[in-house]
């Protein structure tokens, strides 16, 4: 079993990946140069794109990656925990959340001084700008009934919704980390980093690459398309609605609650795969009733501009609703879940083709915020008896997560957790 | 019958006969108008039918409608029979009856559908349903004969009978125009691939089969009666349609008999195969029902 000292991850990292690139080969064996640099390297053009220049705070009130305005690429983790030792389970959670510091501000993660042994750091990352990266962790049901003495949120598994297809070993999970970034490498190297880190403690259950954010959480982005083709995302929850956060996010500090849940919120993932083949051979029309707006520009169907609020009592000359009873839009809204709604941010994904089908494995890595997960529920019990959607969906793997508040500098996750 | 399984049987009965009573009542009111004829569309073929072109389009519209009438008509009567074979103990013959209800079921799925979204309590499966809410319907009754809920036959096999009555009055009414039904036929494709071969549906007898043979070959008679528009249309698209349409029943038949072959005897490669012919005829299905916007006029006999 590895144990964990806690002293092998600096509390601030001292070496900037770039740094460490100038500092070319004599990084490999251990000996840090250029540290601390701020010096501005020729943009990596793998891909053509700048990469992102910018640094999200890791410490704060609340966790980063929820409110943060969504960055373009996601690498989703769940852990299963193996180890009984609540220490072991504490120590690597501390390690973690320094490890987690020093990724967010583009550093590298410890020292290596033994070259005879494998780095500290896995090095893909080592190069690459911080990239936005953000690391979120949440905590699943099941951690909770594992005996080391923790107070359990109030989080219930979610039910089974009519249509679920879920497959086992891609749901639940006793610990989450997602990880979004403007450079997909960037996220990995993070989950990769932690999962190494906490071998002997914890297991990857599964993970997921996401790709193309859709949603938005500030009016300064662009509302993007999923892969249905539609901008989605545009009745989001905006950060300049700090009203709406505290109303419909946030777990109020004076919440009856685990401390380490004040300043937090929880988070519902579901896999929800496409069947994009005969979306696509869908009429513009069906597609455009299914979801309740207008392709093109997003408008809702009673409307005529991406921002117009829908309005779902319109009726056309035959006394049908303009936004169809069964349209996703309409059952999503919070006009149809009693004021209720959620915050999402979730990505795309495509992962190679069905054995049986042959067709595209591709559709939507939802994921969402709420203060309490019956936000969810509810709307997914609308969404799930009558979408018209559902004809070209299926949703194949669920989990929810506890997620605790930021982190004060100096603090680490395994403290806030094991103190409360 | 205890007065619990009185009551399922009841708000079964309710819930369906509501939605379709409902349906055949606002069926004139969701009806295109007939204003449509002289729409300006993207395929731009309908400004002034032809008399040719409206004899064609007559021709198809009674061609779905017969369609739908007939398969509803045989989804009652195998519904009826199963329940006397329930009744009477017979479980080899009401298993028969059930994949014939079920075949029938599956061809008229895509007109309730468009009308009225389905009840679960007709055709959802035991997995679909909320845990609020009791299992009924077909899948209630392939988990009464195949798996181990078999004492709830004759009461499931009850309420499914005292749909199928009211399920045929529903339908005798339905009219579509050729864009309609030939929607309707490509989300039956969409339905073949994402709820019966990715997704099965029949979880106790794993006869699938019984679900893609139902619904394709609707969608095959929906192709045929379409034919004689189509060609005054889109010849060249017809022809591909067709073809298409011939591919998929070929492939569909080399699978093997739908009455007792299960879902493990089929291989990846043949699913696929299948998979890739539904694909290509959904395609080109959809494209035809664009170029057929605008015939009909949503009277049954127009």
């Amino acid at each position: 079993m590895t144990s964990y000292s806690e002293d092998s991850f600096p509390k601030e990292s001292h070496f900037s990946r770039r740094g460490l690139l100038v500092g070319g080969g004599l990084a490999s064996i251990g000996v840090a140069l250029g540290i601390g640099t701020t010096r501005d390297l020729s943009p990596d053009n793998r891909n053509g794109v700048p990469p992102s220049e910018s640094l999200i705070p890791f410490f704060g009130t609340h966790q980063a990656g929820i409110a943060t305005p969504p960055q373009n690429h996601l690498l989703f983790g769940a852990f299963d925990v193996t180890t009984s030792r609540g220490d072991d389970l504490r120590a690597m959670l501390n390690a973690w959340s320094q490890a987690a510091a020093a990724m967010t501000a583009g550093q590298v993660v410890g020292t290596t001084t033994n070259t005879y042994a494998p780095p500290v750091d896995t090095g893909e990352a080592r190069g690459l700008p911080a990239a936005g990266l953000t690391i979120t962790i949440g905590y699943g049901p099941g951690l909770f009934t594992k005996d080391f003495g923790l107070t359990a949120p109030r989080l219930q598994p979610l039910p089974n919704f009519p249509g679920d297809n879920l497959t086992e070993n891609e749901s639940y999970g006793d610990i989450a980390i997602q990880c979004c970034a403007d450079d997909p490498q960037v996220a990995f190297h993070a989950l990769h980093m932690l999962a190494r880190m906490g071998l002997g403690v914890v297991q990857l259950r599964y993970s997921q690459l996401g790709f193309g954010r859709t949603s938005v959480t500030t009016a300064s982005q662009d509302v993007p398309r999923n892969l249905l083709g539609f901008k989605d995302g545009i009745e989001n929850l905006r950060t300049n609605s700090a009203r709406d956060y505290a109303r419909f996010v946030w777990i109020d500090p004076h919440a009856s609650t685990p401390r380490w849940q004040h300043h937090g919120t929880t988070m519902v993932v579901r896999k929800i795969r496409t069947h994009i083949e005969s979306w696509s051979s869908s009429s513009l029309d069906t597609q455009e009733a299914v979801i309740g707006r207008f392709k093109d520009s997003g408008a809702p169907l009673s409307g005529s501009k991406m921002d117009d609020a829908p309005d779902f009592s319109a009726v056309d000359q035959y006394n049908n609703y303009v936004i169809p009873s069964s349209s996703h839009v309409r059952l999503a809204s919070q006009h149809s879940n009693g004021g209720m709604t959620i915050l999402r941010r979730g990505y795309g994904y495509s992962e190679g083709i069905s054995p049986q089908s042959g067709e595209m494995l591709c559709g939507l890595y939802f994921i969402c915020f709420q203060k309490d997960p019956h936000q969810f529920v509810t709307v997914q019990n609308s969404l799930s008896l009558a979408d018209a959607l559902n004809d070209y969906i299926e949703h194949v793997s669920s989990a929810v997560f506890a997620i605790p508040g930021g982190l004060a500098k100096g603090d680490a996750w395994g403290d806030q957790l094991f103190r409360s | 019958m205890g007065p619990r399984k009185n009551l399922r049987v009841r708000v079964v009965v309710l819930v369906v006969g509501c939605s379709l009573i409902l349906s055949a009542c606002t069926n004139t009111r969701n009806a295109p108008s007939l204003t449509n004829y002289s729409s300006t569309v993207d395929y731009g073929h309908v400004t002034s039918p032809s008399p040719a072109e409206q004899r064609a389009t007559l021709a198809g519209t009674r061609a779905y409608r017969t369609l739908i009438v007939t398969s509803a008509q045989k989804f009652a009567a195998a519904s009826s029979a199963l329940l006397v074979a329930a009744q009477r103990g017979d479980r080899t013959a009401a298993k028969s009856d059930y994949l014939r209800a079920q075949e029938g079921f599956d061809a008229i799925r895509a007109q309730l559908n468009a009308v009225t979204p389905q009840p679960l309590s007709m055709d959802g499966r035991i997995s679909d349903f909320p845990h609020w809410m009791p299992p009924a319907g077909l899948h209630a009754i392939e988990e009464d004969l195949w798996g181990t809920t078999g004492s709830r036959l004759v009461a499931d096999a009850h309420a499914l009978a005292s749909i199928g009555a009211i399920m045929v009055f529903g339908l005798e009414r339905s009219i579509a125009t050729p864009n309609e039904y030939l929607t309707n036929a490509v989300r039956m494709l969409s339905w073949c691939i994402a709820q019966v071969i990715d997704d099965p549906q029949e979880q106790f007898s794993h006869l699938d089969l019984i679900d893609l043979t139902g619904t394709l070959g609707a969608v095959s008679a929906i192709v045929a009666g379409t034919v004689e528009l189509g060609n005054l249309v889109n010849p060249h698209l017809t022809r591909t349609v067709v073809a298409d349409m011939t591919q998929v029943q070929v492939t569909l038949r080399s699978l093997g008999n739908p009455a007792v072959t299960t879902d493990s005897q089929i291989s990846n490669a043949q699913w696929r195969a299948l998979v890739s012919a539904i694909d290509t005829l959904q395609s080109h299905l959809s494209e035809l029902a664009g170029w057929l916007w605008g015939f009909g006029t949503g009277r049954t006999y127009a």
